[in-house]
């Protein structure tokens, strides 16, 4: 690294730091000197530069009149409501930052558990939903005979008509009775609610038992079994004991 | 009312200073209400003259001081005590109201300063301090304070902030060096410019050269 030295000259009155020295080096020295934050050597060489430059000499005399002038300035009041703003601005920011603080501090606590809740969430709504969908389409079944049918349902099992049973019942649906044993037929019900085809699952199935089956299920109408609210075809077991009175 | 300046200040130091401003500054990190009111209450005037001088105009003054404040509140945590709070609070002031004057010169290169304007309004210019001042003397003062704020605003920002820093204000070189971020040297050569370039404004006005001429 080079170090550029400066080699201070011996101090002589009159001589280099006399009335022929270069008064524009000196006089940037008259400023920090003022404030006596020169050097003491740059004190000595001013202070002997002073008493033979009457130039420097009213240079330093006009800094002072300068300096005595400025600090005579009297500060001026900030308008009155000028502290009340700030006082409102600084309440508003700080409140605003206890605010962001807060905020900051809940996603860092909510953030990593927010994943694990939402999935805990959706799984008990997906528990709860089937469990109740399950539980609605149970109440109905159980509530064949009720009139009323419960919308949510998922699925509602097909059902005999209230006609069909009333007639069934009466003496003109079994008016002769196909068969002494018990039987039990496996219908399969449209959309519509109409059979569209039959089986017998046990029982007799004599060419009479048949022609009855045909005759009674021609004649039969079904309430259609219903998923999320639209008939589908389904399948209804009948079982038939012929009762004597 | 008067204020001394006092020119052989050195850097302050002491230890129950420094504890003290070391509670104050934890009690600004803590967001303590009171805190914030001390702190207003304490430098609200001297940043506001000091930004006053600066912009000439009192309600740039005003509300570039608020912005000082805002500055101080937001960035108080990253304060590590390494100059003097006073200090800190100045350099960001020094840094918004050059930032101030820089955009204001782009904004209006031809501005002009209001010789009536005083900081708060009521139409009384700088004041020089003189009790019981006579007619002749209220008029020279007059005069005198209409020339110092013409005078100013002549100046480049660099040689206006350290006046009002030096001269006005009464900071020490030391702090000023923290303030504005320059060396010690840089302080004393800029000054010294400073004032020459301000003596040459004012030079009509100051009594040596009055008597000499």
């Amino acid at each position: 690294m080079k170090v550029k030295s400066k080699i201070t000259p011996p101090l002589r009155n009159g001589s280099i730091f006399g009335a022929g020295a270069d008064c524009d080096d000196l006089q940037e020295l008259i400023s920090p000197f003022i404030d006596s934050m020169t050097t003491p050597e740059e004190t000595q060489r001013v202070d002997v530069h002073l008493r033979v430059c009457d130039a420097c000499q009213r240079h330093m005399q006009s800094l002072i009149s300068l300096r005595n002038m400025l600090a005579r300035i009297e500060p001026a009041r900030p308008p009155e409501d000028m502290v009340l703003e700030t006082r409102v601005k600084l309440s508003h920011a700080r409140s605003r930052n206890c605010f962001d603080w807060l905020e900051t501090q809940l996603n860092n606590v909510l953030k990593p558990l927010a994943m694990p809740a939402l999935f805990g969430v959706s799984t008990t709504m997906l528990f709860f939903g089937i469990l109740f969908g399950s539980l609605v389409s149970n109440t109905t079944v159980m509530a064949r005979n009720l009139q009323e049918k419960p919308a949510s349902a998922i699925y509602q099992h097909v059902r005999a008509s209230d006609a069909t049973m009333a007639w069934l019942a009466s003496d003109s649906g079994l008016k002769e009775p196909a068969s002494k044993d018990p039987f039990m037929v496996q219908v399969d019900v449209s959309t519509y609610g109409r059979v569209i085809d039959y089986d017998i699952i046990s029982g007799p199935k004599s060419p009479a038992v048949e022609r009855w089956l045909k005759q009674i299920l021609s004649f039969a109408e079904f309430t259609p079994a219903t998923s999320f609210g639209k008939p589908v075809t389904s399948r209804i077991i009948l079982s038939v004991v012929a009762v004597r009175g | 009312m008067r204020r001394e300046i006092d020119y052989f200040e050195l850097e302050r130091g002491g230890a129950a200073v420094d504890a003290q401003e070391g509670l104050f500054v934890l009690r600004l990190k803590a967001n303590e209400d009171a805190a914030y009111d001390e702190l207003v209450r304490t430098y609200n005037t001297s940043i506001y003259h000091v930004a006053f001088r600066m912009l000439g105009d009192s309600s740039e003054a005003s509300d570039v001081v608020q912005e000082i404040f805002l500055k101080v509140f937001r960035n108080i945590n990253g304060f590590r005590g390494e100059s003097s709070l006073k200090t800190w609070i100045f350099r960001i002031a020094l840094s918004e109201i050059l930032n101030r004057l820089r955009w204001w010169k782009r904004r209006y290169r031809f501005s002009t300063v209001s010789l009536d304007d005083t900081g708060n309004g009521n139409g009384n210019g700088i004041h020089i301090s003189d009790s019981n001042p006579s007619p002749q003397q209220a008029l020279e003062s007059k005069e005198e304070e209409m020339a110092i704020q013409q005078a100013l605003s002549r100046l480049s920002g660099d040689h206006r902030s350290i006046l009002v820093l030096r001269d006005i204000e009464g900071f020490s070189y030391g702090e000023i060096a923290e303030i504005l971020g320059i060396s010690i040297g840089t302080v004393k050569s800029r000054l010294a410019r400073a004032r020459s370039d301000l003596k040459k404004s004012l030079i009509r006005h100051l009594p040596v050269q009055r008597f000499k001429q």
